[in-house]
């Protein structure tokens, strides 16, 4: 042990301020989930606060939304994950076989743009791209064609949620993507080449299987706040739209609404440890079936 | 080394997964007070000066002390000269204390609020209203409870000059916790302003009711092509017509920040709780809802105002919008229009017949915290700031002669430098009765002023308030509905569809439990009703 510790002295080192951030920021914070089961008081604090059970929760049950939000909070990170990943190892891939430099990295720099637009500036972009006098309305009209805006077109809203989405993620997971790829060792490809490997062959026969454990990785990474929607997003672009409500409310908004109007600490908590404990049930199942699967490739 | 990786990244994992939203565990709460308190035993006076209107009273000011207020808005340019000047003149000298004022701004005060309250920063006054988290927060225990002998002790001039109505108001079952302002104006009662110019050259209808309000509404749209103005830009912030609509049908609310409502019919008499109705599940509402859908359709507003989010007044004051209903801050945005030129406006109060009454004291109020290390000290520095003239009128004005000046009459004129201490920007619930006017008032502004005098009216169950703490989870829920249908009803969005949607609206406040909510609601107002006779 003694041995095991003077020799990895550095890198354990290293490590050291990554453990304290977790156990500050991640760790000490947790006993703040006994704040889900009292009834807050800032004169009693945090432990002092009387016990309530699961009262706190009651108000996430009783109008029975909590299983709508669920399935919508789901669905819509399991598009994500999916078409993400589609789309991100794709373009990686078409970047990495490119050979004219200048245009690929000018390519790279354009996709990862919408990625450093905040949320509220794509909402209002899009309001005036697809709304009532935006550009396609405005097109449109002039082309003789009636009007037609998207928000209060319910039925596509998913898909539009989806390519927004698309448009500003896929830039930043590429990047990951095409890291991974020139780590693929280049004498791989060149042996290909000798053998007479296509371009396609080597994509399906090298590049896939080398990004496989980076996928796994990225998957399983982002399976972990599968219950946990992307707040901005979903507020800025849907805001206080009842239509659009219906098929694009997540956990994360209604809890917001809900407790803008009435700050209760332990309602807040409860919501929390709801959406904390479907993904810590998630990431625990997926990695369960991944070590069943793939072993070489769990998080642990 | 690959498995240590492995094993760091789990524990990374673990812990993103598991960092709930509960936030830190800070419990500092009332940070232990080190210095000596301002009670009125062991009194040390000889440390402010003699004229202190403080002075001789028993208070013992031996420590130096900074008193930190927290208020909403927006930080003032001039803010640090004002503080500087009130510190040097007043605090310092008269009650050896420094004032710091913090600013919390619209955009996250929702948000900073309780994690304020609850942190460990030094806040021993802090803003609060009816609208702004009062019940909520005294319910969780954040404000000190303000008994009569504690007001008479470290409030005296203020104790003396609020009206009791004030203090009835803000009390919450029949306990105050937060000192309200000095002046209620009437701020609940809505008006138009409409553009004159276009009134004038296309002869559209004089909006002088409610229903020639909705038709010059509905002509304006008509003219949206040729015009280039929309007829009531809004979006989905602001609620503009629902209060004009209540007044129409004189609607009045029962009490302070809870939705329910009752035909009030101008009288003053408190209603039969048979008469009560919890806003959202009322007839009134389905009628309300039908008439937005149907100016909806005739395109008053853009179809995506629901997804806007610019500021409505905004909108009137750079002549794009034909109306802006509001409060008295109408005119404000009218002389704005007029001074960038883009066009001429009126003012209508569309209802003129019906009654009005005051905003509450309540909407406005200072509390001093729990967790004051000197709550004594800070009540004195509010008394002052409240009681004393001068004090106040460079609060809420910033220096005479640099930022406002008074004419012969009292009344004050905006000098250049206002913008950067702008006339009342913050200081709401410290105003004071005596508040100048603005002089030279515009004549449209006066007269609605006084009509609105004159047809003040007082509910007699002003002073009730409601406690929803044994329905918590039922009121949080149905709030939740009414978050999530209320603008898309206020802005038509169901067209053809309204009714339907409004019966799954009432639909799922049931599921959320407005019954249940409605009668406690029904319950407490029968218990006050009972209890004062009235």
């Amino acid at each position: 042990m003694k041995k095991l510790l003077s020799r990895n002295k550095v890198l354990l080192l290293m490590l050291v301020p990554a453990l304290l951030y977790v156990i500050i920021f991640s760790y000490v914070p947790m006993a703040g989930i006994v704040l889900a089961f009292k009834n807050y008081r800032y004169s009693d604090g945090i432990f002092g606060s009387p016990w309530v059970g699961l009262d706190n929760f009651k108000f996430l049950f009783v109008s029975n939304k909590v299983w709508q939000l669920t399935r919508n909070t789901l669905l819509y990170n399991i598009a994500f994950i999916v078409f993400g990943m589609i789309f991100e190892v794709g373009f990686a891939i078409i970047l990495s076989e490119l050979n004219n430099k200048v245009f690929k990295k000018f390519a790279q720099g354009f996709m990862f743009l919408p990625y450093f637009i905040s949320w509220v500036v794509v909402a209002t972009i899009m309001l005036n791209i697809f709304g009532d006098h935006g550009v396609v309305n405005s097109i449109l009209s002039a082309a003789g064609a009636g009007k037609n805006s998207i928000y209060s077109n319910t039925k596509w809203w998913p898909v539009v949620m989806v390519c927004v989405r698309l448009w500003k993620q896929t830039g930043y997971g590429t990047v990951i993507y095409l890291a991974a790829i020139a780590g693929i060792s280049q004498d791989l490809y060149e042996a290909a080449s000798i053998d007479g490997a296509s371009v396609w062959q080597k994509i399906r026969y090298i590049t896939l299987p080398s990004l496989k454990p980076t996928v796994m990785i990225m998957t399983l990474l982002a399976l972990g706040n599968i219950f946990r929607g992307d707040f901005g997003m979903f507020y800025q672009i849907v805001g206080s739209n009842q239509l659009l409500l219906k098929s694009s409310d997540i956990l994360d908004t209604y809890i917001y609404r809900l407790l803008l109007t009435t700050p209760d600490v332990g309602m807040t908590a409860s919501a929390g440890l709801y959406q904390s404990s479907l993904c810590f049930v998630t990431i625990v199942a997926a990695n369960w079936i991944v070590k069943k699967i793939a072993p070489d490739y769990t998080l642990f | 080394m690959r498995k240590k990786m492995k094993k760091v990244m789990a524990v990374m994992v673990a812990g993103s997964m598991l960092m709930s939203m509960t936030g830190c565990g800070n419990s500092s709460f009332a940070s232990e007070s080190t210095t000596e308190s301002t009670t009125a035993q062991g009194a040390d006076d000889s440390t402010i000066s003699a004229d202190s209107p403080y002075a001789g009273k028993g208070y013992n000011f031996a420590e130096k002390e900074n008193v930190v207020m927290y208020v909403l808005g927006d930080r003032p340019a001039d803010m640090d000269t004002v503080l500087e000047k009130a510190n040097s003149e007043y605090f310092e000298p008269d009650l050896n204390t420094t004032l710091d004022i913090e600013f919390l701004n619209w955009s996250d005060y929702s948000t900073k609020y309780s994690l304020l309250l609850s942190g460990g920063e030094q806040v021993d006054l802090i803003y609060t209203a009816s609208w702004c988290y009062y019940n909520d927060e005294v319910a969780a225990g954040a404000f000190k409870l303000l008994d009569d002998d504690f007001l008479k002790t470290y409030m005296p001039y203020t104790y003396e000059e609020l009206p009791e109505e004030a203090w009835k108001e803000i009390a919450i079952k029949g306990d105050v916790y937060a000192v309200p302002k000095g002046k209620a104006t009437f701020t609940a009662y809505n008006g138009a302003v409409v553009r004159q110019d276009l009134i004038d050259e296309y002869a559209l209808t004089t909006p002088d009711s409610w229903d020639n309000f909705k038709k010059y509404l509905e002509e304006l749209a008509a003219l949206q092509s040729e015009t280039g103005v929309t007829a009531l830009n809004t979006n989905a912030n602001r609620e503009q017509l629902f209060t004009m609509f209540c007044q129409e049908n004189t609607l009045q609310g029962v009490t302070e920040g809870y939705d329910f409502i009752y035909q009030a019919n101008n009288s003053e008499d408190a209603p039969e709780a048979e008469d009560i109705s919890y806003t959202y599940m009322s007839d009134y509402y389905t009628d309300y809802a039908l008439q937005m859908a149907d100016l909806a359709s005739k395109g008053v507003w853009s179809s995506n105002a629901v997804n806007d989010t610019t500021d409505s007044q905004a909108y009137f004051e750079n002549g794009t919008s034909g109306a802006l209903v509001w409060n008295s801050t109408i005119f404000t945005a009218g002389d704005n229009l007029e001074a960038a030129g883009l066009g001429t406006y009126a003012v209508y109060d569309v209802t003129p017949d019906t009654k009005r009454s005051r905003g509450a004291y309540s909407v406005d109020a200072t509390a001093i915290t729990e967790k004051s290390a000197d709550p004594e000290r800070a009540a004195l520095v509010l008394d002052y700031m409240k009681s004393d003239v001068d004090l106040n009128r460079l609060l809420l004005g910033g220096i005479e002669g640099t930022h406002y000046e008074l004419d012969e009459d009292g009344n004050r004129i905006t000098l250049d430098k206002a913008a950067d201490y702008p006339w009342n920007g913050w200081a709401w619930a410290i105003n004071r009765q005596d508040e100048p006017d603005e002089a030279g008032m515009d004549e449209r502004a006066e007269a609605y002023g006084e009509h609105c005098e004159e047809m003040e009216f007082v509910p007699a169950q002003t002073g009730f308030t409601f406690d929803p703490s044994s329905v918590q989870n039922q009121y949080t829920a149905v709030q939740s509905v009414v978050s999530e249908y209320q603008q898309s009803f206020a802005l038509g969005i169901y067209g053809d569809g309204t009714q339907d949607a409004i019966e799954e609206f009432h639909q799922a406040l049931k599921d959320a439990g407005v019954e249940e909510f409605t009668d406690e609601f029904i319950r407490q107002y029968t218990e006050y009703k009972e209890a004062n006779g009235i």
